[in-house]
């Protein structure tokens, strides 16, 4: 497999193309259901010579221009033979491309500022292994793979996550120069991949400067707190409720206080608790939280207005809670 | 897309490139200076040593300092660097200076394409068989290089090789309706003639010696296919310059005077035969003795002599009529003038053994017969190294030294008759040939050049009378045999009968049967034998705009053809049960765990059962059913897949 850049094809009407594709998307069919195979028939597979290809038709006037000057008929033998060749490569690139069925695989949730991946399945029905199916959509670099006849091949678009929220990569276009690069066959399929994107988990910060403490009541719901003994920088892993969460919201990084008393296993994460801040901070926390709270298998309950995810544990929970703040 | 087009290309593709370049230029020896061969092979050389050692490429200035070195290379051999020669050099030199900077995939394509270009040039030079195979394997390669840049999996050389075999294969018969069916001109464009090599064939003039390069040449001149059974050996006489007029040394023809020639009583059937006539350079074309009439492009003079109206610089092909016996009346006043013409040096021997054989003879033809007994009684000799003639080399010939070669004879009898007062012309042209029983054709080598003679008898006309088989009339009989030449002895002929043949002559003459074909079908297809083939097919209504037409929509029907062809394989032939089960795997059911590709039905039946328990003896029913049905060999039966089908149907939602 190898990876590429997304750059528009390499046909030379290339604004020609994007008015075309326009037309093209109008009469496209309906999206498909994920999981359904989008199916390349012959009506979605479009063909035009690439930049080599037009060099080579040039190559070939000015061979037919000697031919006839010279009279030489071996010479118009090896100009007709290589025009066949051109006209049969065109025919190979568009079979390559023929019929091959298409279907999304999930992709897994990644966060902000991470590298999705979708999967892509290429499945080829015909008797003829498929050589360098090349896949690209708008927002994901595009990936070159061969498919074996009768079989199967996977492929993976990657694109970077750059907003929270659900990620569709858009419409893929899959096209093949193969076998000559004189051509490059093309079609659109809608597969409707997605991925999920979790916010990015706020960062550790610093440590603030000298803290007086606070009010030791405000210092977390947590239960059973036993004697609040002052603040210190957060350290890898502090419980979750010894956060001192006001700071955090002054944007002071990460304090932790500490008691001298039991620690109970028991956090409910709630967006009220944090205050003053914007949104995308918020749910950034939060997600930092929810990890966190994971990575201490710790029970854990999530409130954001309009949501609430009752308290529990596991992989599970952490990515209904992640998804959460991912939809928010 | 752009990175990967201009990546850069892994070393053992560059040196598989340099190396089918060095293919495809290397018959070039024959035709370029060896210094640009040379220049051009160590260029390659270093390119394959710094890919081998992975050094980089020459630095820029060197690159142009050797392509103006090039230049003045090409110049210097040629003194031009336009033609085709001095072309076809300069694109070899600059093709080994692309190798220095062969880097990116768009200079491995330029390079390919101009690859070609060089492969084109080869065919203006020599056009045989074995060359154009040998370069349509480079081409076969070459298209394998391109296809195997393409692939992402570097497969092996076999499966490039075999993928552009095919594709090749299947762009044959686009190539061949495009052969046909091309309009072909009748001349080039535009002026662009080939750079002319030194002259072959027969020269208008004649004096001692002007056959001796001709005769130890075994080049051929021309090949004839007769329609019917060939004319004897000692009929073949292929009529080409007449020579009128003499200085008593040189032999030379006359104006022709654009009156036509004299009519001819034919006595016998006429012989239909086709030339392949092998470029001369000049306008002269060879026809059987004696011509019944002119061809398309050429005029027929009135001594016979067929001239082209155009040079002949390439393999021409003709259709000829002619009458090997024939009578014709009444000679012009003119011809009557020329055919006594005497040069100043006649001497009074000559006059008296003339007056000898006048004595008491009423008739020419007496005299006729008298001078080819001399001839054949007194010690004459047929050699092809006769001792030089200097002042007077008829005298000289007739009376001291007797040995020559036909020039000699020739020239001698056209003198002595003309003294006896009857008109005589020399006639050159061919005699024999041999024929190639193997390909049923006649094979007319420079060996076979001759001379003879042309007398006029008021009852008959001109009629031909060779002096030379007067002293070896097997001459006439049988070519030179020229393995057995040996210059300054008398001359060997080759013994007649195929049965005597060794078995390399044999073989020569199976390639020559089949090098025949090719240049009747391949090499020599042009305007009239396409507008012949359109005849012969009834189609002769179509004309050039037609033909144009017929060379676009032609190929794109067979085109479609193909694409038709391989889309049909392309589609599904998905078995029944295969499509039960891909329905299967795409229910709603599963859609949150759809089968891996490659997965197996047992492997995902198994799957399934972890995921939901209570699906799990559905699908291992189902995957049995499948499995049984697809790998189990048994007759697959309606009953079969009506129960697969059922099994999805009541898959649990």
């Amino acid at each position: 497999m190898k990876a590429t850049n997304p750059i528009t094809p390499d046909t030379p009407f290339a604004s020609l193309g994007a008015r075309a594709s326009a037309w093209l998307r109008a009469r496209m069919p309906t999206p498909r259901l994920r999981g359904d195979p989008a199916v390349l028939g012959h009506r979605r597979v479009y063909i035009l010579p690439t930049r080599y290809g037009l060099v080579y038709a040039g190559c070939l006037l000015l061979m037919l221009i000697g031919s006839i000057n010279y009279q030489n008929n071996l010479g118009y033998m090896l100009t007709f033979l290589l025009t066949g060749l051109g006209l049969v490569a065109m025919v190979h690139t568009w079979r390559n491309l023929l019929g091959l069925a298409v279907h999304g695989g999930r992709a897994e949730p990644v966060f902000v500022g991470q590298e999705a991946c979708f999967p892509l399945y290429l499945d080829n029905r015909g008797k003829r292994p498929r050589q360098a199916i090349r896949a690209d959509a708008p927002e994901a670099a595009g990936m070159v793979e061969d498919v074996p006849a009768n079989d199967s091949a996977r492929l993976f678009l990657h694109a970077g996550a750059r907003r929270r929220g659900v990620f569709r990569p858009g419409r893929i276009t899959l096209s093949t120069l193969y076998p000559l690069g004189l051509f490059r066959a093309w079609g659109y399929v809608d597969t409707g991949i997605e991925c999920l994107v979790y916010p990015t988990p706020a960062p550790i910060g610093d440590p603030p400067e000298q803290e007086v403490p606070g009010g030791n009541e405000s210092g977390g719901k947590g239960h059973g707190v036993d004697d609040f003994l002052g603040l210190r920088p957060y350290r890898a892993g502090d419980s979750l409720k010894q956060i001192d969460w006001k700071a955090l919201a002054r944007e002071r990084g990460l304090v932790s206080k500490e008691f001298g008393g039991d620690q109970t296993r028991r956090i409910a994460l709630d967006w009220e608790l944090l205050p003053g801040i914007d949104t995308e901070t918020r749910l950034s926390l939060l997600c930092r939280f929810v990890l966190l709270a994971d990575s201490q298998q710790q029970h854990y309950a999530l409130k954001l207005p309009g949501v609430h995810i009752a308290e529990s544990h596991g992989e599970k929970h952490k990515h209904a809670c992640l998804a959460a703040l991912a939809r928010f | 897309m752009r990175q990967l087009l201009d990546s850069d290309l892994p070393q053992s593709q560059i040196s598989r490139l340099t190396l089918l370049l060095g293919a495809a230029a290397l018959p070039h020896f024959n035709n370029l200076a060896m210094a640009v061969m040379i220049a051009f092979f160590i260029m390659l050389a270093i390119r394959l040593w710094l890919s081998q050692k992975g050094l980089g490429m020459p630095r820029r200035w060197l690159k142009v300092l050797l392509a103006l070195a090039g230049f003045a290379v090409v110049y210097l051999n040629y003194g031009s660097i336009a033609g085709h020669i001095a072309g076809g050099a300069l694109l070899t030199l600059m093709l080994g200076l692309k190798t220095m900077e062969l880097q990116t995939r768009r200079d491995l394509y330029l390079t390919l394409f101009l690859t070609y270009f060089l492969i084109i040039t080869q065919f203006l030079f020599s056009q045989t068989i074995l060359l154009t195979l040998y370069l349509l394997a480079v081409v076969w390669g070459l298209t394998a290089l391109l296809v195997s840049v393409n692939q992402v999996q570097r497969t092996t050389d076999r499966d490039a090789l075999r993928v552009s075999g095919a594709m090749l294969l299947q762009s044959i018969p686009i190539m061949a309706i495009l052969f046909v069916v091309f309009p072909r001109l009748d001349g080039p464009l535009w002026s662009m003639r080939l750079d002319s090599t030194a002259q072959s064939g027969l020269s208008d003039q004649l004096s001692p010696g002007s056959f001796d390069r001709l005769v130890q040449s075994r080049e051929i001149a021309f090949r004839a296919m007769f329609d019917g059974p060939p004319p004897p050996p000692e009929q073949r006489y292929w009529r080409g310059p007449v020579m009128w007029q003499s200085d008593g040394r040189t032999w030379s023809g006359v104006q022709n005077d654009w009156r036509g020639p004299p009519d001819v009583i034919p006595e016998s059937e006429p012989v239909s035969y086709q030339i392949i006539l092998e470029p001369t350079r000049s306008r002269r074309l060879l026809a059987l003795d004696l011509p019944a009439g002119p061809i398309p492009d050429a005029t027929l003079t009135h001594d016979f002599q067929l001239i082209s109206h155009h040079q002949i610089h390439s393999r021409k092909r003709y259709e000829m009529v002619s009458h090997t016996t024939y009578r014709m009346e009444d000679l012009t006043a003119r011809g009557w003038e020329l055919g006594l013409q005497l040069p100043e040096n006649v001497t009074p021997r000559m006059r008296e053994l003339v007056a000898e054989w006048q004595h008491g003879a009423s008739d020419p033809r007496q005299v006729i017969e008298r001078a080819l007994g001399y001839f054949r009684e007194q010690p004459f000799y047929y050699t092809l190294e006769p001792p030089l003639l200097r002042q007077n080399p008829t005298d000289q010939f007739l009376f001291e030294t007797r040995r020559g070669f036909c020039e000699h004879y020739a020239a001698a009898f056209a003198t002595l008759m003309r003294i006896a007062d009857i008109p005589t012309r020399i006639v050159a042209g061919y005699q024999g040939g041999e024929f190639n029983t193997l390909g049923d054709y006649l094979i007319v080598r420079q060996s076979d050049a001759h001379a003879w003679t042309e007398v006029w008898l008021d009852d008959q006309g001109w009629t031909r009378i060779d002096p030379t088989a007067a002293v070896a009339p097997s001459r006439i009989q049988r070519s030179i045999d020229y393995d057995l030449l040996n210059p300054g002895e008398e001359i060997a002929f080759r013994e007649g009968g195929a049965g005597t043949l060794d078995f390399m002559h044999r073989v020569n003459l199976l390639a020559d049967a089949i090098n025949a074909r090719w240049e009747l079908w391949i090499i020599s297809y042009n305007n009239s034998s396409q507008t012949l083939l359109l005849y012969n097919l009834g189609l002769d209504f179509i004309k050039h705009s037609g033909l144009m037409m017929l060379s676009a929509i032609l190929p794109l029907a067979l085109l479609a053809l193909l694409a038709w062809h391989m889309a049909r394989r392309n589609r599904t032939a998905v078995d029944p049960e295969r499509r039960l089960y891909d329905r299967f795997c795409a229910l709603s059911q599963l859609r949150e765990l759809p089968r891996a590709p490659g997965e197996g039905p047992r492997d995902y039946a198994q799957r399934i059962a972890n995921h939901y328990p209570d699906k799990a003896q559905s699908a291992k029913r189902i995957a049995d059913q499948y499995i049984a049905l697809r790998y189990g060999g048994r007759e697959t039966t309606q009953q079969h897949l009506d129960e697969l089908k059922q099994s999805i149907r009541e898959f649990p939602s």
